[in-house]
């Protein structure tokens, strides 16, 4: 089976990258695409479960993260090096996505047979 | 021993604001004049402005349009857009256009599909030996 690895790396509403990381996600995974999910960088702040889009009038980034494992969008990871610098604690983070060192990381892109980085 | 790689290509960056669209070109003039075949070329986010037949390139400069269509004739590699990312942008197909009563700015030789159509290219039981298409992003 093809393993499809997404590294979503920019902020839920700062540019559409993050839903079109998402959208990416479901197609792949719709025609029965292995897909493995990376919140990197600055894409973890997709990641904090208190999340209200309605006042800027975009789907819920959180909400739609939430659904993944519905659609067979397993695993969900984050880099552990990225919570601690940007200062968030373990419990803003929606229970979904677990931690992985920079090392597991690599592993994962090595393991890949494709990425796509959004 | 020479081996012949299947490229999918995916382009993310429009044609005036990034140079995304002519790295890939050169990727793929250059692969394909090694032997190397590519099997499709996709195009998302702000990577569908490439289809749009309503962006003009600034006087003296050359619009990648023209290398696009004229590479796709050449070689018969299919240039898809996806339609999601496409009607989000403004780039509208003849379909969607007669539905949503607008004008269709999408060049004929760009062909607007599902993203699913990227994603099955990929999936297929070569997976993971020589012969699986290798996906490359722009």
């Amino acid at each position: 089976m093809t393993q499809l690895l997404i590294i979503s790396t920019s902020p839920p509403y700062y540019s559409s990258a993050a839903q079109d990381a998402l959208e990416a996600a479901l197609a792949a995974s719709n025609v029965g695409l292995s897909v493995s999910f990376v919140f990197m960088g600055d894409g973890l702040y997709q990641l904090l479960n208190d999340q209200d889009s309605k006042q800027i009038g975009k789907k819920s980034i959180a909400k739609q993260i939430k659904a993944m494992p519905l659609y067979d969008i397993e695993p969900i990871y984050f880099i552990d090096s990225d919570l601690s610098e940007r200062q968030i604690s373990s419990n803003s983070i929606l229970n979904v996505a677990n931690a992985i060192s920079d090392l597991e990381f690599t592993h994962l892109c090595s393991t890949a047979s494709c990425i796509l980085r959004f | 021993m020479f081996v012949m790689n299947k490229f999918l290509i995916f382009i993310t960056g429009s044609p005036f604001d990034s140079l995304n669209g002519q790295t890939a070109l050169s990727f793929c003039e250059s692969a394909v004049s090694m032997g190397h075949c590519i099997e499709q070329i996709f195009f998302y986010q702000q990577g569908v402005q490439h289809a749009n037949i309503d962006i003009q390139a600034a006087s003296g400069e050359l619009g990648i349009m023209k290398k696009w269509v004229s590479f796709s004739e050449q070689t018969k590699t299919p240039l898809n857009i996806c339609v999601t990312a496409a009607i989000k942008r403004g780039v509208i197909a003849m379909e969607e256009a007669q539905e949503l009563e607008l004008n269709s700015n999408l060049h004929a030789s760009f062909n607007s599909v599902g993203m699913a159509d990227y994603f099955a290219a990929l999936n297929n039981e070569n997976s993971g030996d020589v012969n699986a298409p290798i996906c490359i992003q722009f």
